[in-house]
């Protein structure tokens, strides 16, 4: 189940690490969890036929902007809505996973303010931390909550036979090239 | 029972007396709500909230048409211009909500009359877990529960 899962955010030409080109992710032959989800993502649909992965949604920017983020990425792009999400997730083989509402880290927050951040308001089994920044607590809250697996980019495991694996998968990115 | 003269003391002094639009639990619940109703939806046909209070969740709701029934008149004054009070449902609904309502300080029973009478689609239960009666509804479609100020606050979905 996804263990191998490629990170990728936007699909466009811009030259960023949150960019993938529409060659570069036609070429991953692993599963592939999007982030965000933005928009060019479903405009860029056809190219996710065969493909499979999951669909990681934060949910105080359905159908908004990345506005919150401008400081760390290039330019300023739309996410869309849930109904689009779910349609790609219906037309692909990707499922829905959850990425919070706010997108904050949670190492930062209280036991509260994180059981909050990870409940999704619809099922999902699949989760992925905020800038991949997990502690123990965190992970202990967000097996709490009944995901099966919890991703990150910048820390983690590969090895599933880990303490605790399953919620510590570190996901490489979509190779750039 | 909370009386009405009761409800219009909250009510009166000043809008929103629960602090709903500042709390950020209220404007995080509101939002799940309101994402799971996309979810479910994303869109219905016509909409009623039971206990709309002042209308801060009743008026995003997504919904051609939005009926609120609300017992204080200081609150119904303050619904938003899209919500249309009313005093008893009219026709059958395909979204049926109340909030914070079936509680024992409450008519709850004459809210659950209303709403099996009118629901005709899905029903949506939210409040604090503890506090709640256990109505039957149907058919439990969804549930969810989350924290919200110093309890669990839940929303349940149901088919009737």
């Amino acid at each position: 189940m996804y263990t191998n899962l490629r990170l990728a955010h936007n699909i466009g030409n811009v030259n960023h690490s949150n960019y993938h080109t529409r060659e570069q992710i036609s070429a991953c032959n692993d599963p592939i969890g999007f982030d965000g989800i933005y928009k060019n993502v479903y405009d860029n649909q056809d190219i996710l036929e065969n493909k499979s992965g999951v669909m990681f949604v934060m949910g105080n920017y359905i159908g908004r902007d990345n506005k919150f983020d401008l400081e760390h990425v290039p330019q300023l792009e739309n996410y869309c809505t849930l109904t689009q999400v779910k349609e790609l997730c219906d037309k692909y083989d990707f499922e829905i996973g959850w990425h919070t509402w706010s997108h904050r880290n949670l190492t930062t927050l209280s036991d509260k303010e994180i059981l909050q951040e990870v409940t999704a308001p619809f099922r999902t089994k699949y989760f992925r931390y905020p800038g991949g920044v997990y502690d123990d607590r965190v992970i202990e809250i967000v097996k709490s909550v009944g995901y099966e697996k919890a991703y990150s980019v910048t820390q983690g495991v590969k090895d599933m036979n880990m303490p605790n694996a399953q919620y510590k998968i570190y996901s490489d990115y979509v190779d750039f090239n | 029972m909370q009386s009405k003269r009761e409800l219009e003391e909250w009510y009166y002094p000043r809008p929103d007396p629960w602090d709903y639009k500042t709390t950020s639990d209220d404007i995080y619940r509101k939002r799940f709500y309101l994402t799971v109703l996309e979810n479910l939806g994303p869109d219905f046909d016509r909409a009623l909230d039971i206990g709309a209070g002042e209308g801060y969740i009743t008026t995003d709701l997504p919904a051609r048409e939005i009926h609120g029934i609300e017992l204080s008149d200081w609150a119904a004054g303050r619904f938003p211009e899209n919500v249309t009070r009313i005093n008893v449902p009219l026709g059958k609904y395909d979204l049926v909500m109340t909030t914070g309502t079936l509680y024992k300080q409450y008519d709850h029973a004459k809210i659950y009359e209303q709403i099996m009478r009118c629901a005709n689609g899905i029903i949506c239960i939210g409040g604090i877990e503890d506090w709640l009666l256990p109505y039957d509804f149907g058919e439990q479609i969804e549930s969810f529960s989350f924290p919200y100020r110093e309890y669990t606050g839940v929303l349940r979905v149901y088919k009737p």
